[in-house]
């Protein structure tokens, strides 16, 4: 082996993966994480910062569609690989790292061909990720990352994107409003769930909910691991990654076989939730997120609350929230406190086109 | 008047600077593996080192009709403003150059940081980068003003902006002592400027990374370093303005030195990773109502004991 | 009179100051509002350095630090709100060409005369060892008054300014009689006030 070639294994050994999971395949995506863990291979939270990109069990077709074109956001080296359930997860990152280090995938389909769009962006480099940062009209090209989406735009469009138009905003003044989609695929987020928003600045003034593809008939999981899950991804999003580590931590615990490892994570479950539940700064920082000053109801520092009982196991986890009330409390937040209360509501996935009023 | 004479007066301008770079990337590398450490509680440890040759190996990422030009300036000027702030952080008792204004340079080169942020917000012409970037804008003004009162008090005590001269002040009494708040707004409005731990909201999760988000390659190497280099430099230059830079019995200056400044990092990575992410929203109104008047009141203290005689 | 490392900042800062001017000129030739106010930041950096080759070590890095701190509010409210990333739209950077021409042309006409007809006084004194003391002295000192009244007074425009553009005063917060417990506001701040 030549130096270079050693030096180039040496800054692969520990590939971030970015991993794609549709609904139904929880079970499966905890395997993956704690054995990402356990290795100390970080994971991703976006297309550009990827080294594997890991498709987890069957995705339905418009999730399909969207990895496609998260796929052209990756920046080479790169790999894509699958995992179905079943299949031996430590073997199927070893072959991963090894076909990263092999040269990875070169090919790079168009991101304008993918999405249907026929624009070409003129001033792209040629040997760069010409990656469409943007989908101009399919529905279901949306794709990682945040992304303006094209909803009905009818105005400008420069270098094929569309522009911006003005509206009324919450303090009687006219600003620019951006149809963005999020999702469906994004860090802390339920894969599959996209939201189509209207923002000016980083609030939300339009929401619409909906997932990509019908749900599959899966098994439900443990609900405690299942909550310590949720806790996990919403302690991410409200930004504690400590405590959010320790959430997965307890989640994989609660999963072994040995019940040594049992017993440990449910005391790790029960120290967690206490701090999370005691924390005076989560409380300030998150009081008020979600809930409009002058209207009662749960606002996501209850939902934490609620959360952290069903992660001892004390209660059951908290029902999903329906699509279009979670959208309805959407409108009219800043950005961070949606991404809250979507994380704090954790919709459950509906076949497309059900769930609206 | 303490030392005068530079690194560069004494090693030559160009050994002098590699040097300072060398201990600047150094200390960035000590305060990421610390980050990390922590963060993983105990399991293995993404390596910093392994991470910056990963990066250097990478694609470097465009979007759809960036403003390419702003966006490699802002991600270039992270860096470089990051060391630039080292160049007035004494190593034993001279810094690589030193003016009578040594205080209000490292404001500057964060104040310019700042700018360069949002201009990595601003160029690959996305939304999660956009918004990251206007956060980023809104905390710097913030604690902009705490970190500089913060800065001007020990200034103050010293009788000088000279960074040398505020580490000879400290001969009879660390100023710690005397300022405890202007110390710790210091560490906490640094931390907001690099967004790291509880300020992590202009690259928060919520936003797929915010600044962050459309980086790859160097890019990002460039942006992550600067952000550990200036963390490093904040911690070096806390120990330099209220913790009696190298004074300390037994050890060598230099030495003490080194211990003081890895002792701030484990202590500003710990407290800062305990915390959760203080929402801007809130955390905003509380630099501006509370912080401010706060640092004010603890410049106006320092001041008094000036005139009291009391710094000598 | 000339030392090799004065003349080596004399044209430092000659270079320095073409460089000032030309980005400044830039920020009249670039179609983005992002740019132009960089351009405008690499103007003001330009002069902030040409200080610093005078040895003017204080006011370089106060200029560079003022200057930043205001073209980054200023893309803020230039820029904020608009929610096209990367400023797409191409928009001129001139407005009332003829005007702006004609008094600008004056204005440097003015200033550049001036620069070469008043007669400078000569120093007779040697340089000071520490400018920036010296400077403080001169603010804090006999020039006190001056640096108070104006201090005062831009604090009072601030608060006017603000005070005319807000659309919410404290009686759409706390309701006709100030008598709320908490503000109306969108978002609440941190103090729960």
């Amino acid at each position: 082996m030549d130096l270079t070639t050693r030096l180039r294994a040496w800054a692969l050994a520990r590939p971030r993966v970015l991993v794609v999971d549709p609904p139904g395949s929880d079970p499966l995506r905890w395997a993956v994480e704690e054995e990402l863990d356990r290795r100390g291979w970080p994971r991703a939270a976006v297309p550009a910062g990827t080294d594997v990109l890991l498709v987890l069990g069957e995705p339905g077709p418009g999730l399909a569609a969207a990895v496609d074109v998260l796929w052209t956001q990756v920046p080479a080296p790169r790999h894509r690989a699958r995992l179905l359930a079943g299949a031996e997860v430590a073997a199927a990152l070893d072959a991963a790292r090894a076909a990263l280090l092999a040269g990875g995938d070169a090919d790079r389909p168009d991101p304008e061909a993918l999405l249907g769009s026929g624009e070409e962006d003129g001033d792209e480099d040629p040997g760069a990720d010409d990656g469409s940062d943007e989908d101009a009209d399919e529905p279901d090209g949306d794709h990682g990352g945040m992304d303006h989406g094209g909803m009905d735009h009818g105005g400008m469009e420069v270098a094929g994107l569309p522009m911006a138009q003005t509206g009324p905003d919450r303090d009687g003044l006219e600003l620019d409003v951006l149809a963005v989609s999020l999702g469906p695929v994004l860090p802390a987020w339920p894969t599959g769930l996209v939201l189509r928003a209207e923002v000016q600045g980083d609030v939300v003034t339009g929401a619409e909910l909906s997932w990509t593809d019908d749900p599959p008939q899966a098994a439900d999981p443990d609900p405690q691991r299942l909550a310590l899950d949720r806790l996990a991804r919403l302690l991410e999003v409200a930004g504690w990654p400590a405590a959010a580590r320790d959430a997965r931590r307890a989640r994989d615990g609660l999963g072994s076989a040995d019940p040594d490892r049992v017993v440990a994570a449910g005391a790790l479950a029960a120290a967690l939730t206490r701090r999370v539940r005691r924390s005076r700064t989560l409380a300030w920082s998150l009081r008020g997120a979600g809930r409009p000053a002058d209207e009662p109801g749960e606002g996501v520092l209850d939902l934490v609350r609620d959360w952290c009982a069903a992660a001892t196991g004390d209660a059951p986890p908290p029902a999903g929230a329906p699509l279009d009330a979670l959208a309805g409390r959407l409108e009219g937040a800043e950005l961070g406190s949606a991404r809250l209360l979507v994380a704090a509501r954790a919709p459950a996935p509906v076949p497309v086109g059900a769930d609206r009023g | 008047m303490g030392e005068t004479a530079t690194l560069a007066d004494a090693w030559g301008a160009v050994p002098a600077a590699l040097v300072v770079v060398a201990v600047a990337l150094a200390l960035g590398w000590a305060v990421t593996a610390t980050d990390r450490a922590v963060l993983a509680g105990g399991g293995p440890v993404p390596g910093p080192g392994r991470d910056a040759a990963r990066l250097l190996l990478e694609q470097r990422r465009t979007t759809p009709a960036p403003d390419r030009l702003l966006w490699r300036l802002g991600c270039a000027g992270v860096a470089v403003l990051a060391l630039a702030s080292w160049a007035v952080v004494p190593l034993g008792s001279r810094s690589l150059w030193s003016t009578s204004a040594d205080l209000v340079w490292f404001n500057a080169a964060e104040a310019v940081l700042w700018a360069a942020v949002w201009l990595v917000g601003w160029g690959p012409n996305a939304f999660a980068a956009l918004t990251g970037g206007y956060r980023f804008l809104a905390q710097g003004l913030a604690y902009e003003l705490p970190l500089m009162f913060a800065l001007i008090t020990a200034g103050l005590a010293a009788g000088s902006l000279r960074t040398t001269d505020v580490v000879a002040a400290q001969a009879g009494l660390w100023f710690v002592v005397t300022m405890p708040v202007a110390f710790v707004v210091f560490l906490a409005a640094a931390a907001a400027f690099a967004f790291w731990g509880p300020f992590d909201a202009p690259a928060g999760t919520d936003v797929a990374g915010g600044v962050t988000s459309e980086l790859s390659g160097v890019d990002r190497l460039l942006v992550s370093a600067g952000r550990a280099v200036f963390l490093g430099a904040a911690a070096a230059m806390a120990v330099a303005l209220f913790l009696g830079g190298g004074a300390g019995p037994w050890l060598p200056g230099p030495v003490w030195q080194l211990v003081k400044t890895l002792a701030v990092v484990a202590l500003l990575v710990r407290a800062g990773r305990r915390l959760p992410l203080l929402r801007p929203d809130r955390a905003v109104e509380v630099a501006w109502v509370v912080v401010i008047p706060v640092v004010l009141l603890q410049a106006l203290v320092v001041a008094v004991l000036v005139l009291a005689g009391f710094y000598g | 009179m000339l030392t090799a490392s004065t003349g080596w900042l004399l044209a430092a800062a000659a270079v320095l100051g073409v460089l000032s001017v030309a980005s400044g000129v830039a920020v009249f030739v670039v179609d983005s509002m992002a740019r132009a106010t960089f351009a405008l930041l690499g103007s003001f950096l330009a002069v902030a350095a040409v200080l610093l080759a005078l040895d003017l070590a204080y006011l370089a890095v106060v200029t560079a630090l003022m200057m930043t701190i205001e073209m980054a509010i200023m893309a803020v409210f230039m820029i904020a709100f608009m929610m096209n990333p990367a400023g797409l739209v191409p928009m001129s950077m001139v407005h009332n060409t003829r005007g702006s021409a004609v008094v600008g042309a004056g204005a440097f006409v003015v200033l550049t005369a001036g620069i070469w007809l008043v007669d400078w006084p000569v120093r007779r004194t040697a340089v000071p060892a520490d400018p920036t003391r010296q400077l403080g002295e001169a603010l804090m000192g006999s020039h006190m008054l001056v640096m108070l009244g104006i201090g005062v007074a831009l604090f009072a425009t601030i608060l006017a300014g603000t005070l005319l553009a807000t659309a919410r005063g404290r009686y759409d917060r706390f309701g006709p009689d100030l008598t709320a417990h908490r503000p109306a506001d969108p978002v609440r701040g941190g103090l729960a006030r």
